[in-house]
């Protein structure tokens, strides 16, 4: 099944969630999201967000739809080049179910 | 004879995987016809995974055809309001109030379906298919327009015999040329005959993007465009400006087997894009003295490739002197000799292209983005 995102809400400065097509919803704090952008430049050297923003500063203020495959996040420390494939994005859903290798097993 | 309403009750049988309800409840046949023992059932299907949608269809072509006096069975695909990939049927944008207005991505205004024409390997003759292949698709009543996103070595100036400088609008946009009743952008009108393109790749991406964008391309059923060969700048930036309806991927036979052809597949798939299928061209060819037919370039890499991805096979093209003569001359062979076979063909092809990009087109909506 290639998984897709249903409806994606921006949850204020909080956390962003995701609601798939099998009807999983995940939810991604801002920050974990952001740690994890998956550009070229943080992928090499994991400089991360801004460690001088609290939680409440770091937040998604544009989110646009790249192709059939992926959401292109702008955050507010102004980095923006980050393309987070839906495949990327149902990887890295933190909820106990996706993390404990189970859902891999079963949709491989 | 199997009236209107026992095609219906009989219908009632087939249910969509993850449905909880069977395809009549859940409201998604429309008219049914029956003429003679040829069935039309017209479907408006919610968004569902594509595999699922073939799987309904295929189930409702069983159901019905076991039915008795029943020879033939057309499911037909209705406009959903579902639909994504495009404009909606009230002109918003899926996402609109929470997109930047100024931003680049998203569906091009006014053009409905967008087909990328791909091959990974070079001389395949994917600029002739795609030609033809766009040709065809007006045959079928469809507006359509041709990008020749091919930025190293455009060709479709020469294949469709036409030559000028396309105008900027008033709107300081691109205003494309017109042959055969096709909407045409090409680098090839910018450039003088001998100049080479050597441009780095973030000059290519630029260019695809103002190709997509900058172009008045108009009210369009479908763009065609075709790609260089290869899965690199150009090709990226064109699944990452717009939705693409799906990809067809054009081959010759001994290519096929190699890993050219199933890195184009995977491309496609790494971003989630359909491949509407496989083209194989240069498949055969019939010696007009004897009659013999020749597999010159071996025989049934494209049906392996298809079975091993699950891909259809669109068609076999044979190699023969009209095709590209025809391209030489700037008469694609589907607009000079529509009666010949091979004519004939790119229209049963271009048919079947477009009933995937249907079936596609109701199977993925792009997600609602809800901002806080």
């Amino acid at each position: 099944m290639r998984f897709s995102p249903s409806t994606i809400r921006r949850l204020g400065k909080e956390s962003v969630e995701i609601v798939w097509n099998d009807g999983h919803k995940s939810v991604y704090q801002n920050r974990y999201l952001r740690d994890h952008c998956p550009c070229a430049g943080c992928h090499q050297r994991p400089a991360h967000s801004l460690p001088v923003l609290g939680n409440g500063d770091l937040y998604p203020v544009q989110t646009e739809v790249v192709g059939r495959y992926a959401i292109g996040i702008h955050w507010s420390d102004r980095h923006d080049s980050g393309i987070y494939s839906y495949a990327t994005l149902r990887q890295l859903c933190p909820c106990e179910f996706c993390q404990s290798g189970v859902a891999n097993a079963a949709t491989a | 004879m199997t009236g209107i309403d026992d095609i219906r009750e009989r219908l009632t049988e087939v249910r969509p995987p993850g449905f909880s309800h069977d395809v009549v409840a859940a409201g998604m046949v429309g008219s049914i016809d029956n003429q003679n023992g040829k069935v039309t059932i017209d479907l408006e299907a919610p968004p569902m995974p594509s595999n699922s949608l073939a799987a309904t269809v295929a189930d409702i072509r069983r159901a019905v055809g076991a039915m008795e006096g029943v020879k033939e069975v057309n499911v037909r695909f209705l406009p959903s309001a579902h639909a994504g990939g495009g404009q909606r049927p009230d002109g918003q944008r899926p996402d609109s109030g929470t997109q930047d207005p100024g931003s680049e991505l998203g569906p091009i205004p006014g053009v409905r379906d967008i087909v990328a024409v791909a091959s990974t390997k070079g001389g395949v003759g994917k600029s002739t298919v795609a030609a033809n292949l766009a040709l065809a698709m007006q045959r079928l009543h469809q507006r359509v327009g041709l990008l020749d996103a091919d930025v190293y070595g455009p060709s479709l100036p020469m294949m469709l015999g036409i030559s000028g400088r396309p105008r900027a609008s008033e709107g300081k946009r691109i205003c494309p040329l017109q042959k055969y009743g096709l909407q045409l952008m090409s680098l090839g009108f910018f450039l003088d005959d001998n100049s080479p393109v050597t441009w780095r790749g973030p000059l290519v991406m630029g260019l695809v993007r103002q190709f997509l964008k900058d172009v008045e391309w108009g009210e369009l059923d479908v763009l065609v465009v075709d790609l260089p060969p290869g899965t690199g700048d150009a090709q990226l930036t064109l699944v990452q400006q717009v939705p693409l309806a799906g990809g067809v991927v054009v081959t010759t036979p001994q290519d096929v087997a190699t890993l050219d052809v199933q890195r184009g597949i995977a491309m496609f798939q790494q971003v989630n894009t359909s491949v509407l299928g496989i083209i194989e061209n240069m498949s055969y060819y019939d010696c007009p003295k004897c009659g013999r037919r020749e597999d010159l370039f071996g025989s049934g890499g494209g049906e392996q490739i298809a079975t091993r991805f699950g891909v259809p096979l669109l068609g076999r093209i044979p190699l023969i002197g009209e095709v590209r003569a025809s391209g030489d001359t700037g008469k694609p062979i589907v607009v000079e000799r529509p009666e010949h076979p091979v004519s004939q063909l790119f229209v049963h092809i271009a048919g079947a292209v477009l009933e995937a990009v249907a079936a596609e087109r109701l199977a993925t909506a792009p997600p609602t983005i809800i901002g806080e």
